[in-house]
C-alpha cells in the first residue's frame, strides 16, 4: 500500500494518540440530573468521580481514536497496487522515411497480432502505420501519442507495455524526445528497425547554365542510371508534370534575372540557414519546407500524383559571387533533392545513445486502487458510533 | 371553542359530572343542591300556605295585595364558583417542560374548567408565578379556551407560594401542585377555606420519574437550589422510593385530616381517567 500525501496519516496517527493521552488522563464527573425530589435521597457521598476504565468507556476511547486515524489516513490516499492488472499493449510505428519500408512491414507484422492499441506516426499521428510515407519523422509525436494510451490504459486499472518500432535516426529526436519518454506509463521497449538510405536522384536540368542554381549545384545525376528523375525548371510543362506524377521531383525556380528587389535577407531550412542579398518570390500553397526569417515560406512541397512539386521562392541574384557561397551551395543542393528529402536525413542512433533516452525512467508502476473513500466513511461510522454510544450513557 | 391541543381530552371527559359534596348556597339556578330556606334570592314560584308551613316563608307583600297566604318558593339547585389554582413553580417542571408533571396540571386544570363550565358554574384561573395570572370566575362562552390559552402562555419558575395565591373568593377552589413547597402554609389557609364553607381540593400531581427513577451514573440536583446535589445508585433509589411514599402518604393524611379532597395522579395517567376516579363518589351532604 503507498500513500498519496503521507503527512495527513502522520497528523492522524498523533490525533489519535492525543486521544487516548486525553482519555488516561481524565477524570469523569457524573451528569447532573434535575430531580425536584431530591430531598428524599439519603445522603450520600456527594460527588464521584472515576477513571473511564470501564468496557463502554473503553469502546467509546476505542471510537474516537478509529475517527481521528480513519480521518487521516482518508486525506492520505491510500492506494493499493492492482498486482491482477491486466496488460494491454500499445504498439507505436514509426512510419516515417528513415525506416526501411519493407523492414518495417516485416517488424508491423510480427508485433501487430499482441497489439491491443496500434499508433502510426511521421511527423504527426496517422490512421495507417504502413505503407510507410515520405514524410520526415519525430519521435516525441509517437511517444506523446503512446503517453495518452497508457495513462488511459492506467486510469482504466489497467497495465501498459509500450513498443516503439523505429530506425531511430538523429534528426527524429528533439529537446523534448527525453520529457516524451518519461510520461509514458508502465513499460517501455525500443525495437530497431532497419533505417532506409536516401534515395539515388537523377538531375536533369532545364534552365541555362550559368543560371544562379546550376552554378550553385552542379549536381546531374548521382550514382548509376536508376535514381529518382528531379527536373529542374523556370517553368513546367506537360511532359514535366507526367514525370512527376510518375515518381520523380519537379523543382520550380525562379528566372534567372528576376532580381531587381536584391536585399540582405535570411532563409532557414532543417538545421541549415543562410544569409545573402537574395530575392523573394511568392510560392503557392503546399507544405514549407524552408522558410524566410520572418516565418514566411520560402521553399514549398507538394505532392503531384506519385512524386512532388517544390517551387522555389529564393532568387539567387546571377550577378555576384552569391551562388558560390557555402550556404548557396547548400540550399542548391537541397532544392533539388528527389520528394521528401529536402531536409536530410539523420545517422541512426548508436545503441548507447538509444539507452540514454531510457535513462532515468521510473520502474514500471502498477495501477492502483484508491481507498480514501472507505477511510472516510469508516471514520464517520466511527464518529455516528461515538454518538450514540455517549448518548446511551 | 378553540382550545389547542386540549381538543381530545376535552371530548373525553364530557359528561363528567362534579357535583359539589355539600349543599351550596343559594343563588343563581345551577346543578348543585342549594341549602338555601326562607328569602330566596331567586323567586322560582307562590305555593298555597298549608298547615305546618314555615310562617316565615310566606310572602307578605302578596298577603296584603291579595289577601291570601302563599309560600315563596326557592330554586333547590344552585351555582358553585370554582376556581382552579396552578402551581408553577420551577419544580413543575419535570423531567422537562414539554412532558412530565408541567403539561399533566395544565390538562387537568382545563378539564376540571370544562367540567365545571358544562354544569353552568362560573369558573375561574390563578396561576401561581411570578407576575400571577388570575382570571375571575365567569360563566360565558369562551372562558375554557381564555384558561387554557393563559396556561399555554406561562413557563413554570421560581417558587411562588401557593398560600398566598388562594383566591378570597368562595365556592370550590382545586389546588394543583406537585406539594413540594411551603405545605404548611397552604394547609393553614386550606383549613380557613373549610372553616368558610368552602371545598378545597387539592390534585397532587408526580411525575413517573419522580415514582420510578433509574438508577444511572448521574448526580441528582434540586431545581429550586442547585447548590445541593446526591447520586443516584441503585442504594440509594429504593431508599428514596421508600421516603418518598411515606411523604405522599403522610400528605394525603393531612390534606384530608384538613378537610381537603386529596387526589394523586401521575403525569402518565389519561386525564380523563384522572377525573372520572375523583370526582365520582362525590355527594353533596
Amino acid at each position: 500500500m503507498t500513500f498519496g500525501a503521507p503527512g495527513y496519516l502522520l497528523a492522524g496517527a498523533l490525533g489519535a494518540l492525543g486521544v487516548v493521552a486525553l482519555h488516561l488522563i481524565a477524570t469523569a464527573r457524573a451528569r447532573p440530573y434535575v430531580l425536584p425530589t431530591m430531598r428524599f435521597l439519603p445522603d450520600a457521598e456527594a460527588r464521584a468521580s472515576r477513571q473511564l476504565s470501564r468496557p463502554r468507556d473503553l469502546l467509546l476511547l476505542a471510537l474516537r481514536a478509529l475517527a481521528v486515524l480513519a480521518l487521516g489516513a482518508g486525506f492520505a490516499d491510500p492506494r493499493v497496487e492492482r498486482m491482477d492488472a491486466p496488460e494491454r499493449m500499445i504498439l507505436v510505428v514509426d512510419r516515417s522515411r528513415s525506416a526501411d519500408s519493407a523492414a518495417l512491414r516485416r517488424a508491423v507484422e510480427a508485433r501487430r497480432a499482441g497489439a491491443d492499441i496500434v499508433i502510426g506516426f511521421d511527423s504527426v499521428v496517422s490512421d495507417s502505420v504502413l505503407p510507410s510515407s515520405r514524410a520526415p519523422g519525430r519521435l516525441t509525436v509517437g511517444l506523446l501519442a503512446a503517453a495518452r494510451a497508457s495513462d488511459s490504459l492506467w486510469r482504466r486499472g489497467e497495465r501498459a507495455r509500450t513498443v516503439l518500432l523505429s530506425a531511430f535516426t538523429s534528426d527524429e529526436v528533439d529537446v523534448a524526445t527525453h520529457e516524451a519518454v518519461d510520461a509514458i506509463r508502465g513499460a517501455l521497449e525500443f525495437e530497431e528497425v532497419g533505417a532506409a538510405t536516401a534515395p539515388q536522384r537523377d538531375v536533369r536540368w532545364r534552365v541555362t547554365d550559368d543560371h544562379p542554381f546550376r552554378v550553385a549545384a552542379p549536381v546531374t545525376r548521382a550514382g548509376a542510371s536508376g535514381g529518382v528523375p528531379v527536373i529542374v525548371a523556370e517553368r513546367a510543362d506537360a511532359s514535366d508534370s507526367a514525370l512527376a506524377r510518375g515518381g520523380g521531383a519537379l523543382v520550380l525556380v525562379p528566372s534567372a534575372g528576376d532580381t531587381d528587389d536584391v536585399a540582405p535577407r535570411g532563409v532557414a531550412w532543417g538545421t541549415a540557414s543562410f544569409v545573402a542579398p537574395l530575392a523573394m518570390r511568392s510560392v503557392a500553397g503546399g507544405g514549407a519546407v524552408a522558410r524566410w526569417a520572418d516565418g514566411a515560406p520560402a521553399i514549398v512541397e507538394r505532392p503531384l500524383g506519385a512524386g512532388c512539386v517544390r517551387e522555389v521562392g529564393v532568387a539567387i541574384p546571377s550577378r555576384g559571387d552569391v551562388a558560390t557561397r557555402a550556404g548557396a551551395r547548400a540550399l542548391a543542393r537541397a532544392a533539388v533533392a528527389p520528394c521528401g528529402e529536402f531536409v536530410a536525413r539523420g545517422m541512426p542512433l548508436e545503441r548507447e545513445e538509444r539507452t540514454a533516452l531510457l535513462a532515468g525512467r521510473a520502474d514500471a508502476m502498477l495501477p492502483s486502487r484508491s481507498f480514501a473513500a472507505f477511510a472516510f466513511v469508516l471514520a464517520l461510522a466511527a464518529l455516528l458510533g461515538e454518538g450514540w454510544l455517549r448518548r446511551a450513557r | 371553542m378553540a382550545v389547542g391541543p386540549y381538543g381530545a381530552m376535552l371530548d373525553a371527559v364530557r359528561g363528567v359530572r362534579w357535583p359539589a359534596r355539600r349543599a351550596v348556597a343559594g343563588g343563581a339556578a345551577g346543578a348543585h343542591i342549594a341549602r338555601s330556606r326562607g328569602v330566596a334570592v331567586e323567586f322560582a314560584e307562590y305555593r298555597p300556605y298549608r298547615q305546618g308551613d314555615d310562617p316565615r316563608r310566606i310572602d307578605w307583600k302578596l298577603l296584603g295585595r291579595s289577601d291570601r297566604a302563599f309560600l315563596r318558593l326557592a330554586p333547590d339547585r344552585s351555582v358553585f364558583a370554582t376556581t382552579v389554582l396552578v402551581d408553577a413553580s420551577a419544580s413543575m417542571v419535570h423531567p422537562q417542560v414539554e412532558v412530565g408533571k408541567w403539561p399533566a396540571a395544565k390538562r387537568l386544570a382545563v378539564a376540571l374548567a370544562a367540567v365545571a363550565h358544562a354544569q353552568g358554574d362560573p369558573v375561574g384561573l390563578v396561576i401561581a408565578v411570578a407576575g400571577a395570572r388570575a382570571l375571575r370566575p365567569r360563566t360565558r362562552r369562551g372562558v375554557v379556551a381564555e384558561i387554557a390559552a393563559t396556561l399555554d402562555a406561562v413557563t413554570p419558575a421560581g417558587d411562588q407560594s401557593l398560600a398566598r395565591s388562594l383566591p378570597e373568593i368562595g365556592g370550590r377552589v382545586a389546588v394543583i401542585s406537585d406539594a413540594l413547597g411551603d405545605l404548611d402554609a397552604l394547609l393553614g389557609a386550606l383549613r380557613v377555606h373549610v372553616a368558610l364553607g368552602h371545598e378545597p381540593w387539592f390534585f397532587h400531581v408526580i411525575a413517573r420519574e419522580e415514582l420510578e427513577p433509574s438508577p444511572r451514573d448521574v448526580t441528582a440536583v434540586d431545581p429550586e437550589g442547585r447548590d445541593r446535589d446526591r447520586p443516584l445508585t441503585a442504594t440509594v433509589v429504593r431508599e428514596y422510593q421508600e421516603r418518598f411514599a411515606a411523604w405522599r402518604a403522610e400528605v394525603a393524611r393531612r390534606l384530608r385530616d384538613a378537610g381537603v379532597v386529596y387526589v394523586a395522579c401521575v403525569d402518565d395517567e389519561p386525564t380523563d381517567a384522572v377525573l372520572r376516579r375523583a370526582l365520582t363518589g362525590a355527594r353533596a351532604r
